[in-house]
């Protein structure tokens, strides 16, 4: 999602959707990949549903991280990775049809796959 | 970021899951923000906890918060709520009770302090240079400014993550260096009249440094400065501002490079339009929450008024105020006005339809305009009683 998501009004934690509009992505169990959160607080709370309701992303990975979404991702137990070559790393994904991440702790970087 | 031996502890999970994670939130959030250590609090004041604005999963939250072993581990304070706790209130919509009824049970339980109010500066007076975690915006900026606190302005989980821990993230305006005057804002006295609530949007919106604030016609009295702070923190992010003559000294450093002088026209960009004579006005004095004294004051303008001419004047104020000074507010109500205790219309919902509202607070203005999508003229004390009483 190449931009910023408002987990408060654009997710419901329930079903573990990102709604825009008039589609509906499911998120559950995914790596999502967005420039950053904004808006209220209450999105902290709506990122620790998704993981309550078992509909939890299996990492989050943003451009750049602000409080409301760190918290979140804190008590939800989601991977939360800030990553500073985010352009790049979006191409790559986008290049391909599918693909999974991984983090590697030595390096302290995501490799594609 | 370094971690003393007993912080360790609870972030391993040595005082249980609450407060495990909750240290590991400000951890975290601290290390984003460059903080290399946490700070020991010594009052954490938590908002974001009415229903209406955090709804179902707020609740759910706050209540696995309780049961997971949350425990305030510092003096807290809650803000308000989305319900009049006194019933006096016919304004305030109360069908969310019963579950701003569930948030507060787990709250208390917590061993959270509930005065339910965004003014906890008059429950325990702040000390200079003493380090807090402060949710709401208007409290914060009232603190820093007034009695020359050290806090930041933390949303929602963060104050809460402070109240279960004791420590906040060391980084902002818990420190001296971050807190430099740099825009000298001079209010002139041609503009004494003029409403400091739209003075204060004014200045939110157009200035993003630290002010310092000469009043040229003199210091205005602390209600005044208290709407001004409030309005300057709810439309820039504002959480300092330094008046010489009343900020500490030895809180704040000057370093002046830029001047503004306010104009009328500043302030009338964000005065709104006067109420026409047929339309029904809700008169709106108490954001933030008013003190004794302010209370006092308004019921010695109304005694020379009779009964509302249009609309009503609604009042909010802290909980205990309704609770002790009982025969004040029995003799507001015997004049026509609607008082709510704990909660305000920008947390919570109103039981009729207004024309437009007119109130002194460029806070409430500036959300209420925003979130409900109505009308609001930002006026002084005076003229937001006669708009509704003459």
């Amino acid at each position: 999602m190449d931009r910023y998501i408002s987990f408060f009004g654009e997710v419901d934690p329930s079903r573990g959707v990102l709604k825009l509009g008039d589609r509906e992505l499911d998120i559950s169990g995914k790596a999502l990949v967005m420039r950053g959160t904004r808006g209220s607080t209450v999105g902290s709370y709506i990122v620790y549903a998704l993981r309550r309701h078992g509909k939890a992303p299996s990492c989050i990975i943003v451009k750049e991280a602000e409080p409301i979404l760190i918290a979140g991702c804190v008590l939800a137990d989601i991977p939360l990775f800030v990553i500073s070559d985010y352009e790049p790393f979006v191409n790559s994904v986008l290049e391909r049809r599918r693909c999974s991440v991984k983090y590697d702790h030595e390096m302290g970087a995501l490799a594609l796959y | 970021m370094y971690l003393t031996p007993e912080q360790e502890r609870v972030l391993k999970g040595g005082d249980g899951w609450a407060a495990a994670k909750a240290l590991e939130i400000l951890v975290r959030v601290g290390e984003a923000l460059g903080a290399q250590e946490l700070v020991e609090v010594k009052h954490a004041h938590v908002s974001g906890v009415s229903y209406s604005n955090i709804g179902e999963y707020g609740l759910e939250f706050v209540r696995e918060l309780f049961k997971r072993g949350g425990r305030a581990r510092v003096f807290t304070t809650i803000n308000p709520g989305c319900l009049d706790y006194s019933g006096l209130s016919k304004l305030i919509d109360n069908s969310y009770k019963d579950r701003q009824a569930i948030i507060d049970s787990s709250l208390i339980s917590m061993r959270f302090t509930p005065i339910f109010t965004c003014i906890p500066y008059y429950y325990r007076a702040p000390a200079p240079r003493e380090h807090l975690s402060w949710g709401e915006s208007s409290a914060v900026i009232f603190a820093n400014s007034i009695f020359g606190a050290f806090t930041n302005r933390e949303g929602g989980p963060i104050a809460l993550a402070s109240a279960i821990t004791g420590y906040t993230y060391k980084a902002g305006l818990h420190f001296l260096e971050n807190r430099v005057a740099r825009v000298l804002v001079e209010i002139p006295a041609r503009l004494s009249d003029t409403p400091l609530g739209a003075i204060g949007l004014f200045m939110g919106e157009a200035i993003k440094e630290i002010p310092l604030i000469d009043f040229r016609h003199g210091l205005p009295p602390i209600w005044d400065i208290k709407v001004l702070l409030a309005s300057m923190a709810a439309s820039g992010s504002h959480a300092l501002a330094i008046i010489p003559g009343i900020t500490p000294r030895g809180t704040y450093v000057i370093d002046i490079i830029e001047k503004i002088t306010v104009e009328r026209r500043d302030a009338e960009e964000h005065m709104g339009r006067d109420p026409q004579r047929d339309e029904k006005v809700l008169g709106y004095v108490g954001c933030p929450h008013l003190h004794l004294f302010e209370l006092q004051a308004i019921a010695r303008i109304l005694r020379k008024y009779g009964k509302p001419r249009r609309g009503r004047l609604l009042l909010t104020i802290p909980p205990e105020l309704a609770a002790k000074y009982s025969g004040l507010v029995q003799f507001l109500i015997s004049k026509g006005v609607d008082v709510g205790a704990g909660t305000c219309p920008v947390v919570s919902r109103l039981r009729s339809r207004y024309d437009i509202v007119v109130t002194n607070s460029g806070k409430a203005a500036f959300y209420l305009r925003r979130i409900h999508g109505l009308e609001v003229s930002v006026r002084n004390l005076r003229e937001v009683i006669e708009a509704v009483y003459s």
